[in-house]
């Protein structure tokens, strides 16, 4: 299967969330390194719309393509059964369905904290 | 030594002798109070202090003017709702605090046009001159903390420039303007002179945050690094998270 979105944007504040639909926590964002979490998110860091537009793919972990840079592999609470993958001024740029209050999510970057490629993959009913 | 034993006073003498004070105090205390009901004297009634235009004069009681007990050079000075004495000194403590927490909330009331610090109690005039430094004081800490939030100008903003609107199409000129403040001024929030991107190029960001700007006020452009301009991404989430 394709995966659900895949798109380019420039994106402004150069940040990615990956949350639950619904309420959820904005992690505390100091500006060091690329990767900031909270119960409900992962905000990930990625290419300034100064630099370019950003590739965003969102999918089934299963069949989302990979780097070799797996920056974040882990759970994250969502209540709503949702996934909603946006920046900050980009609302709702995929959303996905989850089926479980708690889901797993991975996502690969190209390396670096300005990152052109962002790859989410969501583990569905797992 | 009988000389003296005549000039002593008997028991009877030293009753006369008392009757004679106690009479003589009514009478005094009847003169008093015809005193007040004819001139209407109130020993207990303030005056102007020195230095008015009608210093010693009595004034009304209720009137809110200073005590007359007031120090030599004081002037009664309306402090919030009430005169207090004050010498020119206190006067010029006084609107010193009071006018850089003007300019203070004048700027956080750009972004939280509801925001007042917790309302402090006095009862002197040093008290007032506290109470107006410990306002200043916590609309100077709020204003400090939105600037490193770059949710205002930061504390490094030098030169902008007026944007067109708000969004993020910016002209090449726009863009040299903004790298040219930002190298030689750096960030507006922490002062670094690298923005931290890969084209070298600034973040033109604008104040107010356009997702903080409903109203559409006039916003200004400003340079600003990759890292400070994640950190407002996060915080402007935060207030406008759905």
């Amino acid at each position: 299967m394709s995966p659900l979105a895949d798109i380019r944007l420039p994106i402004h504040n150069a940040l990615i969330y990956v949350r639950n639909t619904g309420d959820w926590d904005v992690p505390a964002i100091n500006g060091i390194g690329h990767l900031w979490t909270s119960k409900t998110c992962v905000a990930v860091g990625c290419l300034p719309d100064i630099d370019g537009a950003t590739r965003i793919i969102v999918g089934d972990a299963a069949d989302v393509p990979r780097t070799e840079h797996e920056t974040f592999d882990g759970r994250i609470e969502t209540p709503s059964k949702f996934v909603t993958v946006e920046s900050v001024y980009d609302h709702d740029l995929a959303v996905v369905t989850t089926g479980t209050s708690s889901t797993r999510v991975q996502i690969w970057t190209d390396g670096t904290s300005l990152s052109s490629i962002i790859i989410v993959g969501v583990h569905r009913h797992d | 030594m009988e000389q003296g034993n005549a000039n002593r006073i008997g028991p009877d003498s030293r009753g006369e002798l008392r009757r004679g004070f106690a009479v003589l105090r009514l009478h005094l205390a009847a003169a008093r109070f015809a005193l007040r009901i004819e001139t209407r004297y109130d020993p207990n009634q303030p005056r102007v202090p020195a230095g008015n235009p009608d210093g010693g004069q009595w004034t009304r009681i209720g009137q809110r003017v200073a005590q007359a007990r007031g120090p030599r050079g004081t002037l009664p000075v309306r402090i919030g709702s009430r005169f207090l004495e004050a010498t020119p000194g206190q006067q010029a403590r006084y609107q010193a605090a009071r006018n850089a927490y003007q300019r203070a909330l004048r700027e956080i009331q750009k972004l939280e046009p509801q925001w007042k610090p917790p309302a402090q109690l006095f009862e002197t005039t040093e008290g007032a001159i506290r109470a107006q430094q410990a306002l200043t004081q916590a609309a100077l800490v709020h204003l400090r903390q939105l600037q490193a939030r770059s949710l205002l100008p930061g504390r490094y903003s030098t030169d902008s420039f007026p944007a067109r609107n708000s969004g993020f199409n910016f002209t090449r000129a726009e863009r040299d303007g903004i790298n040219k403040i930002g190298r030689r001024d750096g960030c507006h929030t922490c002062g670094d002179k690298d923005p931290g991107s890969r084209s070298g190029n600034f973040v033109p960001d604008h104040q107010l945050p356009s997702a903080l700007n409903p109203s559409g006020r006039a916003q200004r452009l400003f340079p600003q690094c990759i890292r400070c301009s994640r950190q407002q991404g996060g915080f402007v989430s935060g207030r406008t998270k759905r």
